[in-house]
């Protein structure tokens, strides 16, 4: 494991930097902690976006009948909501990790490759601009708003819409660049930046996590583009590629988006699973268990979400023998996830357990994200998904699986390397209060929502028959709770980063193992130089 | 910096085209599976 030994290190010092200030310190930066802290700070105000227009959503949906927003702006936020929290919430937060995190994991100075780092951050502020302006000049009367085909973009409707569409299209090649960007970064610091003695199988989880992700993203990103370029120049240039009434085939789309579409809900898990294990080890103060496991669990994983894209679309009609095979490849998947699973309760098996706040988010995830993993197996059966697809039970799953498995895994990641980063610690108080406040205002808002779905309440419809009134005001009564809850997680944050709380050790926790323990907090300005022996 | 680096760098450009390039492949590759109307 890379917690071995370290022969030599001289990191103590800071070298002499002499760099630009204020902003252009932040426009032009090349260091890996820089550019990880922008990454993480878009995420988080793109976050408090996305959330807000999912409010709007649930504010409309506290009643049947239609009372504060008309079905055409309902799109819009519904579409928005997902490929904010997706594009631009979730997946910057991971990659702000793997630029704060991997180098000092790793044994590395930087990135390997630090002005490409620098560029693929600065795609993301613009791209995010373009994706929601749309929907600002709609609110003034201008244009026809934002992408309003929800984040899959299927056509017929998403080529017959308004010019959100074409904003969404253009954000999203920026973003898709981004991510590929970042992903062969991750993945040539990984192969070539390790420090000396640090082999393939002592690297960090963490590091692992984000290999297979960096893998999936160059795989399935170009996809994405490949077929949303298709739907741009079908709506603009005559193209038939998905017009049925040209010879084209809507159908063809679902394949080309679900094969991005599926990877990139393991993408924005991966990384998460590669860090829970330290946490997990960190606070029952044992070894982790199971390491090669859970690497081979991760590498498995990985290389079975590119196989099972169309169960996300049963229903659109299929061959039988097609059916089956992608039912049983989707449910293959449940045994290396079954193994994680395993492993994490292990390592956690008889420790000497302490319930910090980065510990209860780790927790909280497993149990809650286990319940988003086992839906996910009704679901992924073909006979039961004929009645439960696109209902709310699909909707309850997958907020159980990226918000309690990964906005809350986020969040346990950013309690646990906080005080790392910044050098203080952050009021503890007030992380537990978040803790518990998201855990039962996130089951308030989405447990309703599978007794919904299996009676049979659609989802993206901003009306709904009276029977579900009860539930949908319980949801819509957890959802204002689960978003006034985050601006304590935001409070805790900034006042940490503005150096409020008390100053944080080296190891900053008492079980703390692994290289980026060993640096001082915060770290120096190049991470490690030199770097360090491991044997 | 970089001459306490142990790696190479002409290494990690050499990674990183491969990788760019099999990006590039990935979507190119994606239009040839639509399939002309017969």
């Amino acid at each position: 494991m890379s917690s071995g030994s370290i022969a030599a290190h001289d990191h103590g010092h800071d070298h002499a930097h002499h760099g630009p200030t204020g902003l252009a310190r932040w426009l032009f930066t090349t260091n890996h902690k820089d550019i990880g802290t922008m990454y993480l700070m878009f995420s988080m105000i793109m976050f408090l976006i996305g959330g807000s227009l999912i409010l709007s959503v649930r504010a409309e949906l506290f009643q049947p009948g239609i009372q504060i927003v008309q079905p055409e702006l309902f799109n819009q936020l519904i579409g928005l909501h997902a490929l904010v929290m997706i594009f631009a919430a979730l997946m910057p937060a991971a990659t702000g990790f793997a630029n704060w995190m991997l180098p000092l994991m790793i044994g590395a100075p930087d990135m390997a490759l630090p002005r490409l780092n620098n560029w693929g951050f600065w795609l993301l502020p613009p791209a995010g601009t373009i994706l929601l302006m749309p929907l600002v000049l709609y609110f003034f009367g201008i244009g026809t708003g934002g992408a309003d085909a929800g984040w899959t973009l299927y056509p017929p409707l998403s080529a017959q819409s308004g010019w959100g569409i074409d904003f969404a299209i253009l954000a999203l090649h920026l973003m898709g660049i981004s991510s590929v960007m970042g992903s062969i970064n991750v993945v040539v610091t990984i192969l070539n930046m390790r420090a000396p003695g640090m082999t393939m199988m002592k690297l960090p989880m963490f590091a692992w996590g984000w290999l297979m992700t960096a893998f999936l993203l160059i795989a399935t990103i170009p996809v994405l583009a490949g077929a949303i370029t298709m739907l741009l120049t079908d709506r603009h240039f005559d193209t038939h590629f998905f017009n049925a009434a040209g010879g084209g085939d809507p159908i063809l789309f679902q394949h080309l988006f679900w094969f991005f579409g599926h990877p990139e809900v393991y993408i924005l898990l991966l990384p998460i699973w590669g860090f829970i294990p330290h946490i997990l080890e960190t606070f029952a103060r044992k070894p982790m268990y199971g390491y090669k496991a859970q690497v081979w669990s991760l590498v498995c994983i990985a290389a079975l979400s590119v196989i099972v894209w169309a169960h996300h679309f049963f229903t659109a009609g299929m061959p039988v023998q097609a059916l089956l095979y992608f039912m049983y490849s989707t449910m293959s998947i449940s045994v290396p996830l079954a193994v994680l699973f395993f492993c994490w309760i292990a390592t956690i098996w008889r420790g000497s357990m302490t319930f910090e706040t980065p510990m209860l988010f780790a927790l909280g995830f497993i149990i809650l994200f286990g319940i988003g993993g086992l839906t996910g197996l009704v679901l992924a059966d073909v006979a039961a998904d004929a009645q439960y697809h696109h209902s709310y039970f699909v909707v309850a799953h997958f907020h159980y699986t990226l918000f309690a498995g990964g906005i809350m895994g986020v969040m346990a990641g950013v309690y646990y390397w906080l005080p790392k980063m910044t050098g203080h610690m952050f009021n503890e108080k007030l992380g537990k209060l978040h803790f518990w406040l998201t855990v039962f205002s996130f089951n308030l808002t989405f447990m309703p929502q599978f007794f919904v779905g299996l009676a049979g309440m659609p989802r993206r419809i901003p009306d709904y028959a009276l029977q579900f009134t009860e539930f949908n005001m319980i949801s819509t009564i957890g959802a204002f709770a689960l978003g006034l809850s985050q601006l304590i997680f935001v409070y805790n944050v900034v006042t940490t980063w503005r150096g409020k709380g008390e100053k944080a050790t080296d190891g900053v926790w008492e079980g703390s193992k692994g290289l980026e323990w060993q640096l001082s907090s915060p770290p120096p300005h190049h991470s490690w130089d030199p770097q360090p022996v491991v044997k | 910096m970089s001459q306490h680096v142990h790696q190479s760098p002409v290494r990690s450009r050499q990674i990183a085209v491969v990788l760019a390039l099999v990006a590039v492949a990935f979507y190119v590759g994606t239009f040839f599976f639509w399939v002309p109307p017969q």
